[in-house]
């Protein structure tokens, strides 16, 4: 019940700050890029990757600053003097924002997609786009979680830099949420498995634990 | 046997860093009107954080009802917190507000609305209750902040600085809430830097400097205690340096000293000070523009009270 409560303040904040008006303009600005893609080699796998470029910003915008400045904010000394479990904050958060956030970079892509080829996107990187999406705002809410004051930047430096390491060769680039999402999307020479989706799931639920575990001690 | 105390402090402590906020406090309270009195910085903050459950202690205990706010839940049900600052959830209209935060006390949602309208009726915001927070004045945020700390029904209310940057009137009709509040059976503790905010609230007073407990009490003890020690008599006239003439051999004249314009009486006996001062001023014919004394405002009662006077 706190939970719906908290994603429900959390919902009406959003939309009245505008916060998720300037996400939809962000999300539609690829759209326009991808049409000049049209006639290049390799267009879907390019346009995937601006689809992949969007989930650098949008999550981090939408979820790591929401819930940093909440927790960073002093209006946290009332969430705090109630009787409420701490992970219900974060949970309440992504319940409220995560959709939001995989609706527009679902959203986003098809739109770019349909711009680049003219063709509707295959299902199988809608559903990419859409694990990838909600891990990217699992990951925010984490680092949000335990730098409040830095999250959003913190949270778009991490996936710059996952995206760098996706890109990889060698091994490493299995902590790489954005390669995991490649690979699922059949955008990348890798076959696609279920440790695929293991560790598209697994990366963002060990950020989520160290900053449930820091959040835990957090006093206002 | 369950204790009748509603808060036991027993030799907390709390820093930040190298800072102490809140230093070897022991101190009970079991009901009524408690004023922490103490300057800014003094770690009345820190305490009622403390109090609140937002806050874990460095050392010693802390307990409300039987337990310890930082980790019992059930413990933060019962208190109902309004901290200084005013950072609410500025896009919510003051209703969602209240409501909100109700229900996040434990309120059920078919509940909370109606107890988040009564509680912003009892604060005399019934009329704005659907604007947003936003565009209220600091005296509305401030009885906002009260609403949302008594929409859920608490038995301790913890009131940090309530009467800070309001307007006269808004101040008076406060404290008559506060007390009514106080009146219908909630412990509540209030903390201020001033003096007088306090003795319109209660006269139970806890005197708090540089993150210790100095005196507590009744208000008039506390002033008993000042009034064993030199008080400070400021007049500002047209001939400072007469005025010190007239008094400077009296027995009971500590010190005197000049400022711009005006002369700084201390004194062991006020009243006879005051007689004295009286006479002096009729008789060479003195015209006083302002008479005032220090030692009634609160830093200059910490000031005696932490020069070993005590």
């Amino acid at each position: 019940m706190t939970v719906v409560a908290l994603a429900r303040v959390a919902l009406q904040r959003v939309v009245r700050r505008y916060s998720l008006w300037i996400a939809l303009a962000i999300a539609a600005l690829p759209a326009p890029f991808a049409y000049g893609l049209r006639g290049e080699k390799g267009l879907l796998t390019n346009a995937f990757n601006i689809a992949l470029l969007l989930l650098a910003v949008l999550p981090p915008w939408l979820v790591g600053s929401s819930l940093g400045e909440e927790l960073d904010h002093r209006a946290a000394t009332y969430l705090w003097s109630r009787p409420l479990a701490r992970w219900k904050v974060v949970a309440a958060k992504l319940l409220a924002l995560a959709p939001i956030v995989i609706v527009l970079a679902v959203g986003s892509w098809i739109a770019i997609a349909h711009s680049a080829t003219t063709r509707w996107p295959p299902g199988v990187t809608i559903r990419a786009v859409a694990a990838c999406a909600f891990a990217v705002s699992v990951i925010s809410a984490g680092i949000s979680t335990l730098a409040p004051r830095q999250g959003m930047a913190l949270a778009i430096v991490y996936v710059m830099f996952d995206l760098i390491l996706g890109e990889l060769p060698a091994s490493l680039h299995a902590l790489s949420v954005t390669f995991h999402a490649r690979v699922l999307a059949g955008r990348s020479h890798y076959t696609p498995d279920a440790g695929d989706w293991l560790l598209l799931a697994a990366i963002p639920l060990v950020w989520l634990a160290i900053g449930l575990l820091r959040l835990r001690s957090r006093e206002a | 046997m369950t204790s009748p105390d509603v808060i036991v402090a027993d030799r907390l402590s709390k820093w930040y860093g190298h800072v102490l906020g809140v230093s070897d406090v022991s101190w009970r309270m079991r009901g009524g009107i408690v004023g922490l009195l103490g300057p800014n910085g003094a770690g009345k903050s820190t305490l009622i954080k403390m109090m609140a459950g937002v806050a874990r202690p460095s050392r010693g205990t802390l307990t409300v009802f039987g337990g310890t706010p930082f980790d019992d839940p059930a413990v933060r049900a019962r208190i109902g917190y309004a901290p200084e600052h005013d950072k609410l959830w500025d896009e919510l209209t003051a209703l969602e507000l209240v409501a909100a935060l109700a229900e996040l006390a434990g309120v059920p949602r078919a509940r909370a609305k109606p107890a988040a309208e009564t509680a912003l009726d009892r604060m005399g915001l019934g009329d704005a209750r659907d604007r947003r927070v936003r565009g209220f004045s600091k005296g509305m945020r401030q009885r906002v902040k009260l609403a949302t700390a008594i929409a859920h029904d608490p038995d301790l209310l913890l009131l940090d600085e309530p009467l800070t940057g309001i307007d006269p009137v808004a101040r008076v009709d406060i404290i008559e809430r506060v007390r009514a509040l106080a009146a219908s059976g909630k412990a509540i503790v209030a903390s201020s830097h001033v003096l007088y905010e306090i003795e319109a609230l209660t006269s139970e007073i806890v005197v708090i400097y540089r993150g210790q407990v100095l005196a507590e009490g009744n208000v008039y003890e506390i002033r008993k205690l000042i009034d064993r020690h030199p008080h400070v008599i400021r007049v500002t006239c047209d001939r400072p340096r007469s005025l010190a003439e007239a008094l400077a051999g009296a027995e009971h004249v500590v010190r005197i000293a000049f400022e711009r314009g005006a002369v700084l009486i201390e004194t062991r006996d006020p009243d006879r000070c005051y007689d004295q001062l009286a006479t002096a001023v009729l008789d060479r014919a003195i015209a006083v523009q302002a008479l005032t004394s220090p030692d009634n405002n609160l830093g200059a009662v910490f000031d005696y009270l932490t020069r070993g006077g005590m």
